[in-house]
């Protein structure tokens, strides 16, 4: 129960936040997905800064204000007018049932059926996954107690604000700790990430793309693994995940607030895990291109995203430095750079040529990740000139980007955990779960395109879809 | 390809129908090795458990085994060909006080050989009794017999431990061949698509390679999904208990008395006592996951031979002079001078408190 109120707590930050952002749907799932993803990233950021910048212990009624000023700011700015109500966009009839129904039944119930079976297992099963380093579930402990030794604070960079602060606030909110918030925050997690990614594509008209998305990201194994876990390698890749379905979005209706929403989401995956440090930044790298490359099209950044953007990062920084010192405030670069520098060389007897080969082992064969990167390449050779086009473009600059950083940190910066296969896979979740929405909006688009094209003479000139047909 | 789709379907149906061929009273199946003394009574075979016991079948080229069990006490029970040992997929169960059934398939093995006897390993502490069993061999011709292996391989539920977070067991279509499903349902998506281009291409006049692809592509990933399903579905914990304290003294099926041991600790040791947590060398796993479990308790791992002892990922620290309760799972070192035992799981897993 304690949980409960707790998410709620967060989702209706997060609500409070897209309203002062001027970035809600009016989509009620996809509003309240958006709602408890950016609400996770704001209790993070926040209780990151206030714990170790301004050092306010976390606890409960710290917890409780640092969720209400979202909240209370929006009441404020609503009560004296200040709050423009966000236009709702252009966008033909929310279609729910996806057509047609003899492909989309069984998908649907795929979808749902796998869902069911991770919340069940993922429900049940205490942490028992370790690499015999770190317990992944711990930080969450740590903010529970709010004990910051140095050791402590070197593990909450390993494991990033979000996984640190959202399933502990169930714990300071009773006092007391129940182990399986932890694996609740993750299965919330999904189910908003499907929430999100149906509920998308039925608002802008096109529910099989929105199921298509679904049911390719829980095809991909090691995933449906991971979200049954405390593991936060599938939290990250949803964030990712959630932010190129919006640098999509924003490829297709070309509304700054579906680039706003990529940003924002893209801020929230830079506070999951260290490796979020640096994916997080390259998708927001890639909305920013996009917006500057597309500024003549009238397909600018909401108002105020720039400044936004720069003031949580800098906050982010300076509580971290504050932290751990400047020095190992983003410790994964340091990582990067020792390396590149010759500081440190990867095990003797792992050289990047073998992990090269156990790279497209994992790919291709081991079955970890499915039939993705068999149909990716096969997708973008029967249609490249749509792949680069404006639309799918963009995002697949930014999947691309995140291939080649699980790349080289699998080749050259830790061959030797290519070699045994021990942290290869779960790396690639962060590519994976972006690369299957991006596919299957892809594949989607192509469908309803070649439908387009023959239901068009039909027609004879009348209107076309511009968002696919209706059937 | 198709030879080999038609063997392993025929291997598929042989699996599902093919009788056991022989039936073992009690008594009759005689170890061919054991490491621990084994008795004999017309009720069958028993051994203790005395924290390890292995077990060795006297039959090469087992298929399937079905081996009727009962246990006192509590033991994780690992089986599979000799040549199984540290080879994944582990097949384990966990069993408690009382009659079980077992159903061993070694042929799930990749390093299964027809010259490989099967191999039980026990965990735990306890008494086990082995009655009746049940043993079909595997087909005399070898080529059937390959088919059987590949069949066995492919559709082997996926291990579940604390190791899966990594990496799946990857999914082999042909064992023998080395072939990977990928490979087949690659092969899948590329015909697929050639056939859909061509038969819309006659249905509609148009060429229509997107739509083409978008099939293909829901064809492999469905295929490759069902497989995931059959793999998954044994080795998932779908049945839902709402007590968090019964989910921790089960959620380790693999361990045969940590959750309980767990559980225990989490009941008996006060919010403010400060724990150590006593585990065999080398296993990295027992106590981090004890301090784990009974936070936000003060918890450390116990390094024999050091004088300060350090929590989960070194956050932490106590000496055995601050430590009020010590959690012991499968410890190979005795326990701290001072401590004697409070509550127990079994004999190797217990609490223990300072003497007063």
């Amino acid at each position: 129960m304690i949980f409960l109120l707790g998410a709620i707590a967060i989702v209706l930050s997060g609500r409070a936040l897209l309203e002062l952002l001027g970035l809600a749907r009016r989509a009620p799932a996809v509003d309240l997905a958006l709602g408890w993803f950016l609400g996770s990233g704001w209790l993070g950021l926040a209780a990151l800064v206030s714990r170790f910048l301004l050092g306010v212990p976390f606890g409960r009624a710290p917890a409780i204000v640092l969720l209400a000023v979202p909240v209370a700011a929006w009441a404020v700015l609503r009560g004296l007018g200040l709050l423009r109500r966000a236009e709702p966009l252009p966008a033909p009839r929310p279609r729910l049932l996806p057509r047609p129904a003899w492909l989309f039944v069984p998908v649907a119930a795929w979808v749902v059926a796998t869902a069911g079976a991770i919340l069940l297992h993922g429900a049940s099963t205490p942490t028992h996954t370790d690499d015999g380093v770190r317990v992944r579930a711990f930080t969450p402990m740590l903010a529970f107690e709010d004990a910051w030794p140095p050791e402590a604070r070197r593990l909450l960079a390993i494991a990033g604000a979000v996984p640190t602060f959202v399933p502990a606030l169930g714990w300071v909110l009773a006092g007391e700790v129940n182990h399986f918030h932890v694996n609740y925050v993750v299965l919330a997690d999904l189910l908003a990430f499907l929430a999100l990614l149906v509920g998308l594509g039925s608002r802008s008209g096109s529910p099989e793309r929105g199921w298509a998305a679904a049911f390719a990201v829980l095809s991909v194994p090691l995933f449906v693994y991971h979200c049954t876990s405390t593991y936060q390698d599938a939290v990250l890749a949803m964030f990712a995940g959630a932010s190129v379905l919006f640098l999509l979005e924003h490829g297709r209706t070309g509304d700054g607030r579906d680039a706003g929403l990529a940003l924002a989401l893209a801020a929230v995956a830079a506070l999951v895990k260290q490796e979020g440090e640096i994916v997080g930044p390259s998708v927001a790298a890639v909305v920013l291109l996009r917006a500057w490359a597309r500024r003549r099209h009238g397909e600018a950044l909401p108002r105020g995203a720039l400044p936004a953007l720069a003031a949580v990062a800098l906050l982010v920084l300076a509580a971290k430095a504050a932290a751990l010192g400047w020095r190992d405030a983003v410790p994964l670069l340091g990582t990067v750079a020792g390396r590149a520098a010759g500081a440190w060389a990867p095990a003797a007897a792992a050289s990047s040529a073998e992990a090269l080969q156990a790279f497209g082992v994992s790919l291709f064969f081991s079955g970890n990740t499915g039939m993705l990167y068999w149909l990716l390449p096969a997708s973008l050779l029967a249609a490249a000139p749509r792949a680069v086009s404006a639309r799918h473009g963009w995002a697949l600059v930014a999947v691309t980007i995140l291939f080649l950083q699980v790349a080289a940190s699998s080749i050259w910066l830790f061959p030797q955990y290519t070699l045994d296969q021990t942290t290869v896979n779960r790396a690639l979740l962060v590519v994976s779960i972006p690369a299957s929405v991006w596919l299957a909006d892809f594949l989607w688009e192509g469908v309803a395109a070649e439908r387009g094209a023959r239901a068009a003479p039909a027609a004879a000139g009348g209107a076309g879809e511009a968002h696919g047909p209706a059937g | 390809m198709f030879g080999g789709w038609a063997s392993s379907l025929a291997a598929v149906a042989w699996v599902a129908s093919a009788p056991p061929v022989l039936d073992l009273p009690p008594g009759a199946l005689v170890p061919a090795a054991a490491s621990v003394p084994v008795q004999a009574s017309p009720r069958g075979l028993s051994f203790e458990v005395p924290g390890f016991a292995a077990v060795v079948l006297p039959f090469r080229g087992v298929h399937r085994a079905e081996l009727e069990l009962e246990v006192e006490g509590a033991v994780v029970v690992s089986w599979g060909p000799e040549t199984s040992r540290g080879s994944k997929p582990w097949r384990h169960r966990r069993l408690e006080t009382g009659a079980a059934r077992l159903e061993l398939r070694p042929m799930q093995f990749a390093t299964w050989t027809p010259w490989a006897r099967p191999v039980l390993r026990f965990e735990g502490t306890g008494r086990v009794l082995l009655g009746r069993a049940r043993i079909a061999l595997v087909p005399e011709d070898p080529a059937e017999a390959r088919a059987l292996h590949d069949a066995e391989v492919f559709l082997a539920p996926e291990t579940v431990d604390h190791a899966t977070i990594n990496v799946l067991v990857p999914p082999l279509w042909s064992v023998n061949r080395n072939v990977f499903l990928q490979e087949i349902l690659g092969a899948v998506f590329l015909a697929v698509a050639l056939a859909a281009l061509l038969l819309l291409r006659r249905r509609t006049g148009r060429w229509r390679p997107g739509t083409s692809v978008a099939i293909a592509a829901a064809a492999a990933v469905a295929l490759q999904g069902a497989h995931l399903a059959v793999r998954m579905v044994p080795a998932l914990h779908v049945t839902p208990d709402p007590d968090p304290e019964e989910r921790i003294a089960k959620g380790y099926p693999f361990m045969a008395e940590l959750g309980e041991l767990a559980r225990l600790g989490r009941a008996t040791i006060g919010a403010g006592e400060t724990v150590g947590a006593l585990a065999r060398q080398g296993d990295w796993f027992s106590g981090q996951t004890l301090c784990f479990n009974l936070a936000p308790r003060r918890c450390v791992v116990i390094s024999p031979g050091r004088a300060v002892h350090r929590g989960i990922s070194g956050v932490g620290e106590a000496s055995l002079d601050e430590l009020d309760v010590i959690v012991a799972h499968d410890a190979d070192s005795p326990l701290p001078r001072g401590f004697v035992r409070a509550a127990a799981v079994s004999p190797r897993s217990f609490i223990a408190r300072r003497a007063r």
